[in-house]
């Protein structure tokens, strides 16, 4: 398909955007299509998108499949669509299905213990190796009013785009960790990849923050809730500082009423983003949702941190008095004759290397046992066929076989040495 | 179209907490039963004080096993390679002392004490919310080399599912230990993981 037709069908897909909400499946092939598109054609890039904020405002849209498009941005579910603005590290904390790059392939969607998400199918997240992300993302979604360079960023999707035309079969990973990337372990490693976005983003960081701590006397933060955007609107905005003419920093509107000072800026931009990943964890700390506010909230989190740890503790002296009862079949849970399983071996690159029929040689226990398990310990094979069989029923489609793991297949199986 | 797409099928799941936490459970598992069962063998020749620590060892293990791929989990993992089998790698808890949230109240005159009564709060929650986020960086291993707090909140994230998938297990375990020497086969370590977690 040529390149030109891959620009009609994106012409085509604007409009589409623009007016109806659109399923996920075709989007998708605008996704797929989107990989060969050359940069200049690319959605982001393509000033078809005049105004920024009618993009966000569609690509709401589509993440309306099973939420209620909203015109405010800030009763998302958790964050902003960043649809002209990719944030790799968006994929892995937005509730909503993430077009941050239409470039990107559909992809699972990450998140932790989000009960919501059971029954979305996919998400849009950009993929690119690790490290290869838009540099202005400090993998956050910005808030609307923060969107006055977009175009600016632009030479940086560019970037991006030769990236992500690299199309990966196996379950994707993005994490810039360089554990096994066919590792079925997206949601984790999307969490992680942010890692690999301190270096970006201390850059920007650095520009815009001194002390953290400061917070300067004339902001009279009146109104802390975020701005509601309606497309074509802009914040209203006293004063236009805080527009760095630089590039590749995170642009600021300073809001009504608001100390323009780039120390209270920055502070506020972090506590934003503070907000943001504070509210994926008030679903995983039971009874946090009825909680809104940030001291509180975390109040809450710190504590059930503590019992959590101290309950761990608890379990594992029981454990440690339990133990003399335990009996587990361990020759049948590290049974040999199981072939691989295809998924979850490779998690963090765990070839099991070992093929003895005991789990730890008895070498490794001389004595006192403070040799304690080497680190290479082996993972089971584990037995392929029962494990498809209960995996579909964990996964929507089929498998792709060209995962990762597959270099662990049939030439990989491990011969017990007796 | 429809034949590129088959190429490039994409796996994904409709319920990827349940892969999750399945693999998680089934790493940690594999991880800490055999530990489990040469320290029951072995037992005889430890003292009884350090059945303990090695038993939180490798729990501590496991759960860095299981988890690969974050911050923490390497902290982690550092740290108990440090200590080696003594010492305990628990994390200190501390006692989480702030006070209730209230904010004092001012005498000026109306209009200009609102504002600075937002002020004052704004400046005292953010405070405190500076506080909590310190003391959270102590809980996480290797918070305190996490550089911002952003990342640090993420990482939070990962470790408090973790640390809940953990403690399922272990007590499990501990508290019903018949079930896993029975669940053997690998789909019952799907049964296991199911009847554990919500």
């Amino acid at each position: 398909m040529g390149g030109e037709e891959n620009t009609m069908e994106f012409q085509h897909g604007n409009e589409n955007i623009m007016t109806s909400e659109m399923d996920i499946s075709s989007v998708s092939n605008m996704a797929k299509s989107s990989s060969e598109v050359p940069n200049h054609h690319h959605f982001l890039g393509s000033s078809a998108w005049d105004n920024p904020l009618i993009s966000l405002s569609q690509a709401h849209t589509f993440g309306g499949s099973s939420m209620v498009s909203h015109n405010d941005f800030a009763n998302a579910n958790s964050t902003y669509n960043p649809l002209v603005l990719e944030n790799q590290g968006m994929s892995s904390t937005s509730h909503l299905v993430q077009y941050s790059n239409l470039g990107g392939m559909i992809h699972k969607i990450p998140s932790y213990g989000s009960g919501s998400f059971s029954e979305m199918v996919g998400s849009f997240g950009q993929h690119g190796s690790g490290g290869d992300h838009v540099a202005n993302t400090s993998g956050y979604p910005i808030p609307p009013q923060h969107y006055n360079h977009i175009k600016d960023a632009g030479n940086q999707r560019g970037h991006f785009n030769g990236e992500q035309s690299q199309v990966e079969d196996s379950v994707h990973e993005d994490g810039g960790t360089g554990s096994a990337p066919g590792s079925g372990n997206r949601r984790k490693r999307g969490i992680d990849q942010n890692s690999t976005f301190s270096p970006n983003k201390n850059a920007e960081g650095d520009g815009m923050k001194d002390s953290p701590r400061k917070i300067s006397d004339g902001s009279k933060e009146a109104e802390k809730k975020p701005k509601v955007e309606q497309s074509g609107k802009q914040t209203k905005d006293n004063s236009p500082s805080g527009d760095a003419s630089k590039d590749n920093f995170i642009h600021v509107r300073a809001r009504r009423g608001q100390a323009t000072n780039s120390h209270s800026l920055a502070e506020r931009v972090r506590r934003e983003k503070i907000s943001e990943r504070m509210r994926l964890l008030q679903e995983l700390v039971p009874g946090c949702n009825k909680i809104t506010g940030k001291a509180v909230m975390l109040d809450e989190i710190i504590n059930y941190v503590q019992s959590l740890q101290q309950q761990v503790e608890f379990l594992s002296m029981k454990l440690a008095t339990v133990n003399p009862e335990l009996n587990f079949d361990v020759e049948r849970l590290l049974s040999k004759d199981i072939l691989q399983s295809r998924i979850g071996l490779g998690i963090g690159g765990f070839v099991p290397g070992m093929s003895s029929s005991h789990p730890f040689p008895s070498a490794s226990f001389q004595g006192n046992m403070s040799g304690l398990p080497s680190s290479s310990t082996q993972f089971p094979p584990l037995p392929q066929n029962a494990l498809d069989h209960d995996f579909q029923n964990f996964y929507g489609m089929g498998y792709d076989s060209n995962t990762a793991l597959d270099n662990l297949g049939p030439n990989g199986r491990l011969k017990p040495e007796l | 179209m429809e034949g590129q797409q088959n190429k490039r099928k994409r796996v994904y799941s409709v319920e990827p907490n349940k892969v999750m936490q399945a693999k998680f459970s089934r790493n940690y598992i594999n991880y800490l039963a055999p530990a489990l069962m040469k320290i029951k063998e072995r037992r005889s020749s430890i003292e009884a004080k350090n059945v303990e620590n090695v038993v939180k060892y490798e729990v501590d293990m496991a759960m860095v096993f299981s988890s690969q791929g974050f911050a923490w989990s390497n902290a982690l993992k550092l740290k108990l390679q440090k200590d080696g089998g003594e010492g305990s790698s628990r994390i200190n808890y501390q006692q989480n002392d702030m006070g209730p949230l209230d904010f004092s109240k001012k005498n000026c005159s109306k209009f200009e004490a609102s504002k600075i009564l937002e002020e004052k709060k704004l400046v005292e929650e953010n405070e405190i919310v500076d506080d909590q986020l310190r003391c959270l960086r102590k809980l996480i291993p290797g918070g305190e080399e996490i550089m911002c707090d952003e990342q640090m909140v993420s990482e939070l994230e990962s470790y408090v599912s973790c640390l809940q998938m953990q403690r399922s297990i272990l007590s499990s375990l501990s508290y019903s230990p018949s079930k896993f020497v029975v669940c053997a086969t690998l789909s019952s370590y799907w049964i296991v993981a199911g009847t554990l977690y919500k």
